[in-house]
């Protein structure tokens, strides 16, 4: 039997079907406009890679902020705890996680099991979210993956005055300008985000294990810029995006098997 | 004798040159262009040139804005707030509450009497100030002054939860997938503007008359919108000049306290010298 978690995030869509031995298959698609088409497109996918078909998964948990837009019968769980059981089912050691998302980032504390015990969310404001590195890679015109190859060397940091998404475009562009380079305004970037979920993380007392995930784990060198600020090693899990999707899923195995006792 | 204010904002930079009797001789406004020492003085020679006066005939100079650093033929450096004061002072004489929301800031002052008694500012976040509604604007596919004008002809705004610009935009385009009317998105985002600054002005306490400037203030949609939430809301006749209004009187004040003193304005300190790419580029 299989069980399918579906987070649909701001950027990407990621759908997880985990099986009752525990492994664990994905597929990742861009949300795009209609989150109809990113969650089919997925879930397909995932099915293929599995080789089954929909009418063998028992249930589905949805998360994200196009959650709403599946169009079947669905759990929807928020995504703090999907995401910390994702993090826990994936590293059960973990007592912190850190999660670098499109648009918000977060510091959560967990439980062994993956209980969530304190949490702090930058979902006001999009300052020192995963959108910072998608301003910068957007006017370097480089590709997220060209981005997080550049400037792992520690070398000169542009100091950022803004923490505002928006502010930071027109900041990035005008260091430009004045002729810094492209691993100068990243260090920047990568450390204004790192303080600011450096401070996060402070607020809820992060401790070891710690995991980083979300999209903006995939930069490694902002990874080891939040390394450096945090005090803290840090564990990046083979595919950072998919925690949530993950999550969701591991929480719809435990949900069936909780009514099959009864 | 002539006097001048020139006002270098984030978006638009601003030169008024008055007379001794305090009326306008001439005005100039243009979008801010990069390197401001040089987009400075090649302003000041096009208002200088249409008002056929030469540097020599303005008695003093006074510079404001965020870019008031980057003037080098200005005899004094103001705050954008006091210059905002006293300009709408001039206009307003009972003016006790001066909303201004310019292109990457909105601030709230409260005068009497053309002093400045307190104030609270946001240059920290796009929200509530005209990058906001750029941003906005840009994902209805149209300019901030259509969303102005559509805005008007709405009769049930939508809610607009976020106060970050970044969400903002995107629950602006689920409404627009949703197919909620274009009206009615303008008129939430306007209220979700105007509700942001009032929330911010509040702090140091709202009081008759309001007057509202800065760019923004040039919107219909928004004016309306925040003489809902406010009551009476005034504007003057061309709100992104207060500030430079602003600093040319404070220019005419100067001349005559040093006057006054007999220490005169020293016209030589200013420089105006023709400052090309390569110059700039050599320092």
């Amino acid at each position: 039997m299989y069980y399918a978690g579906i987070d649909a995030g701001s950027v990407f869509t990621k759908v997880a079907i985990l099986d009752d031995e525990g492994t664990v298959t994905y597929a990742i698609r861009p949300s795009g406009r209609n989150y109809q088409d990113s969650i089919r497109s997925a879930l397909n996918d995932a099915l293929t890679r599995r080789q089954t078909s929909i009418n063998d998964i028992r249930i589905f948990v949805t998360t994200g902020y196009g959650a709403s837009a599946a169009n079947f019968p669905n759990k929807y769980m928020s995504d703090i705890t999907c995401m910390a059981k994702g993090v826990s089912f994936l590293f059960p050691n973990a007592k912190t996680f850190v999660e670098v998302g499109g648009q918000v980032s977060k510091v959560v504390r967990i439980a062994h099991g993956g209980g969530v015990i304190k949490f702090v969310s930058g979902d006001r404001c999009a300052g020192g979210s995963g959108r910072f590195l998608q301003v910068v890679s957007m006017i370097l015109n480089l590709s997220f993956e060209e981005m997080c190859r550049l400037s792992l060397e520690p070398g000169k940091r542009i100091k950022f005055s803004t923490s505002c998404a928006v502010f930071a475009e027109t900041e990035v562009i005008s260091r430009i300008a004045e002729g810094a380079t492209p691993e100068e305004i990243l260090a920047g970037i990568r450390e204004s985000i790192a303080n600011r979920i450096t401070n996060m993380a402070n607020r809820v007392n992060a401790e070891e294990d710690c995991v980083v995930c979300g999209g903006g784990a995939k930069d490694i060198g902002l990874v080891k810029m939040v390394e450096e600020k945090l005090g803290l090693n840090l564990f990046v899990p083979f595919e950072p995006l998919i925690c949530g999707a993950i999550g969701a899923a591991a929480i719809g195995k435990e949900i069936c098997l909780e009514s099959e006792e009864e | 004798m002539y006097f001048a204010g020139i006002d270098i904002g984030s978006t638009v930079t601003k030169i008024v040159i008055l007379d001794d009797k305090e009326s306008l001789v001439s005005k100039i406004i243009r979008y801010t262009a990069p390197e401001h020492r040089r987009f400075a003085n090649k302003l000041m020679e096009e208002v200088l040139e249409k008002a056929e006066l030469t540097i020599d005939d303005i008695e003093a100079i006074v510079a404001t804005g965020y870019g008031r650093v980057s003037v080098p033929f200005a005899d004094k450096k103001v705050t954008e707030i006091t210059c905002h004061a006293i300009g709408v002072s001039c206009i307003f004489p009972h003016a006790r509450t001066i909303i201004d929301i310019g292109g990457q800031d909105s601030k709230g002052i409260k005068v009497i009497n053309g002093r400045v008694v307190d104030f609270v500012m946001n240059d920290k976040c796009a929200a509530g100030t005209g990058r906001f509604l750029d941003v906005i604007a840009e994902a209805l596919g149209s300019s901030p002054h259509e969303m102005g004008e559509y805005a008007l002809r709405s009769s049930s705004p939508v809610t607009i939860n976020s106060i970050c610009t970044v969400f903002a935009e995107q629950e602006v385009v689920s409404y627009l997938a949703d197919g909620v009317l274009m009206e009615d998105i303008a008129a939430g985002i306007y209220d979700a503007i105007v509700a942001r600054i009032h929330g911010m002005v509040r702090r140091i306490g709202i009081e008759q008359e309001i007057i509202m400037t800065g760019g923004v203030a040039k919107s219909r949609g928004l004016i309306k919108t925040a003489k809902k939430r406010l009551g009476r809301v005034l504007t003057p006749p061309e709100p992104l000049i207060t500030g430079a209004l602003g600093a040319a009187i404070f220019a005419k004040r100067l001349f005559e306290d040093s006057n006054r003193k007999g220490t005169l304005i020293d016209k030589s300190k200013r420089r105006m010298d023709r400052v090309t790419f390569f110059d700039q580029a050599a320092r």
